[in-house]
């Protein structure tokens, strides 16, 4: 895993009205270069069983719910 | 800046950026995500949806309703968690994206200020429970008493919501255990009074007042659970993946929350099939079914744990609020949405409408759900300019035409006029064929997203919707929109 991913929490300023903007893009900005460095790893993503389960899932609950409506 | 609000403000600041992925930003597991979705979707309003089908609904119909829409809505409300969690960004500057920097904040406080009704039934509920506590004493009070009362949970609520996060942190831990203790003197109560093969039996006594029972309360169910759009951001910004973040909150605001409204739903079934009283109010069922020392003990928790739930309502909305306006009191952010509810709370009207209030829900949560869903799953392809969403360093491509993104704004309207077509909110009576197919939401969710998707497929709309596909990449999207 890239250093900056686990460095990238230690942010030291003292916020306030009049430096809050300035510190919230400047750290925005930081944070979406991290990402869109190369090597950066995004959390892992959802996958082809997790998709699997759903499309189960939607056919099961439709049928219920239609069923329900027979009771 | 006082304490409280440099504290709200940094958590308004810490909320706002997207977070990264290392073990110091991502800390919620799976079980984490369950217990903060769960934690947060079993209050007193679970009941009053439990109560309010359990006038219309017999024990299955009420399972089958209740439990496999509250499924079937997550499965597909919950895919914006997944957007949240893979950028860490919440879900409101995704907004920006879709509805354009003004849409985007008139869309938000749309969605913030309805779901504020909730909080207002919470007070309604907490008035009903001192009344009957008073009335335990032998002093009794009308209900001209109720808006002073709830009054109170508001500002009991309020002032411990400015008291910053760690009273709320406390009030959150005498919430929860509260409620689902509440929850398990219930299940006693239930199965003392009643078995299953007797609950199977019982007749909802008001089943007749509607056209279609069964499909209105699906309607009803499939609006409750998509209500919770302005939530679904936040929180899956820290799990750990990506299906940690969509199954935990498919359990907790869909699973667990549904358990509730059942229990509330059985509990409002018996009762009224025992006494032949309807009542939306768990408090009624605990010293009906409960008898008076268990039932006002019980009544007690219930109130206690509305004004805990009123805090950590208002402190959360505040610092929701606080990150569209980040230089805003945190203080006065929290009173102003207190007054909110007070007036609601004195209005009455979402606790005498409650079926039109959810109604309302869905008129807005539904085309909302839709918009941002297709947007990003189908137009967009999974992929959003973050620089443009968070508008840093001069990067404007989201603020479309004065704010608006003109085909999103079309979308809506034909979302909600597609549901107004099919389903009249007011009188909850279905006014087309297609609402015992689909329901309403399920009606607008669809009519808005093959809208929306057919407009993206033309090159001129699509150019406009998805500025970023453009090669160059300082091009002012106010210069294309300027076209139309």
């Amino acid at each position: 895993m890239a250093d900056p991913q686990t460095k990238a929490n230690s942010i030291a300023l003292q916020l306030n009205d009049d430096n809050y903007k300035d510190a919230l893009e400047l750290e925005i900005v930081r944070r979406i270069e991290i990402m869109e460095a190369p090597n950066y790893q995004r959390v892992p993503r959802m996958n082809k069983h997790d998709y699997i389960g759903v499309a189960i899932l939607i056919v099961i609950t439709l049928s219920l719910i239609i069923w329900g409506g027979t009771l | 800046m006082s304490d409280i609000n440099q504290h709200a403000t940094s958590e308004a600041f810490f909320g706002t950026l997207p977070t990264l992925n290392n073990k110091d930003e991502r800390i919620y597991s799976f079980w984490d995500m369950v217990w903060i979705t769960g934690g947060y979707a079993i209050a007193s309003w679970c009941y009053v949806q439990g109560g309010w089908l359990s006038s219309m609904l017999t024990f299955q119909q009420l399972v089958f309703s209740t439990f496999f829409v509250f499924i079937l809505g997550g499965l597909f409300a919950y895919t914006i968690t997944i957007m949240a969690c893979r950028h860490g960004m919440d879900v409101v500057f995704f907004m920006r994206a879709v509805f354009g920097e003004i849409g985007m904040k008139i869309m938000f406080c749309l969605i913030m200020l309805t779901g504020m009704g909730y909080s207002a039934i919470n007070a309604q509920l907490y008035a009903n429970s001192f009344i009957k506590i008073v009335g335990a004493a032998g002093v009794e009070l009308g209900p001209s008493w109720v808006p002073w009362l709830g009054a109170t949970c508001v500002l009991l609520g309020t002032a411990l919501a400015i008291r910053g996060p760690i009273a709320v942190k406390w009030a959150t831990r005498i919430m929860v255990p509260s409620l689902l203790a509440v929850g398990f003197i219930i299940i006693i109560l239930l199965f003392t009074n009643m078995t299953w093969n007797g609950l199977d039996n019982l007749k909802p006594i008001e089943a007749s007042s509607y056209e279609a029972p069964y499909t209105i309360a699906v309607e009803w169910n499939l609006a409750y659970v998509i209500a919770w759009i302005s939530v679904l951001g936040v929180i899956p910004r820290y799990a750990k993946s990506e299906r940690i973040s969509y199954w935990g909150h498919l359990i907790g605001f869909s699973v667990i929350m549904g358990i509730f409204v059942i229990l509330g739903g059985m509990t409002g079934l018996v009762m009224a099939t025992k006494t032949g009283v309807i009542s939306l109010d768990p408090t009624d069922w605990l010293i009906s079914l409960g008898g008076a020392y268990l039932g006002l003990m019980s009544v007690f928790v219930v109130a206690l744990a509305n004004v805990t739930t009123q805090a950590l309502d208002l402190y959360s909305v505040s610092v929701s609020a606080k990150v569209l306006r980040p230089t805003g009191s945190f203080k006065w952010i929290c009173i102003g949405l207190s007054i909110f509810v007070l007036a609601l709370l004195s209005w009455g009207g979402i606790w005498e409408f409650y079926d039109s209030f959810l109604g309302i829900i869905g008129v807005i949560s539904g085309p909302t759900l839709a918009l941002i869903v297709t947007d990003y799953y189908l137009v967009r392809k999974q992929k959003i300019s973050m620089r443009d969403a968070y508008m840093v360093q001069g990067n404007r491509k989201y603020f479309y035409t004065g704010g608006f993104n003109l085909v999103t704004t079309f979308c809506f309207i034909a979302g909600i006029l597609a549901y107004l077509m099919c389903y009249d909110v007011i009188n909850s009576i279905p006014k087309q064929n297609v609402f015992y197919i689909c329901t309403a939401t399920g009606w607008s969710i669809i009519t808005t997203s093959i809208l929306y998707y057919a407009a993206s497929r033309i090159p001129i709309l699509r150019t406009y919707m998805v500025p970023e596909d453009i090669p160059i990449n300082k091009l002012n999207t106010s210069k294309i929109s300027n076209a139309f």
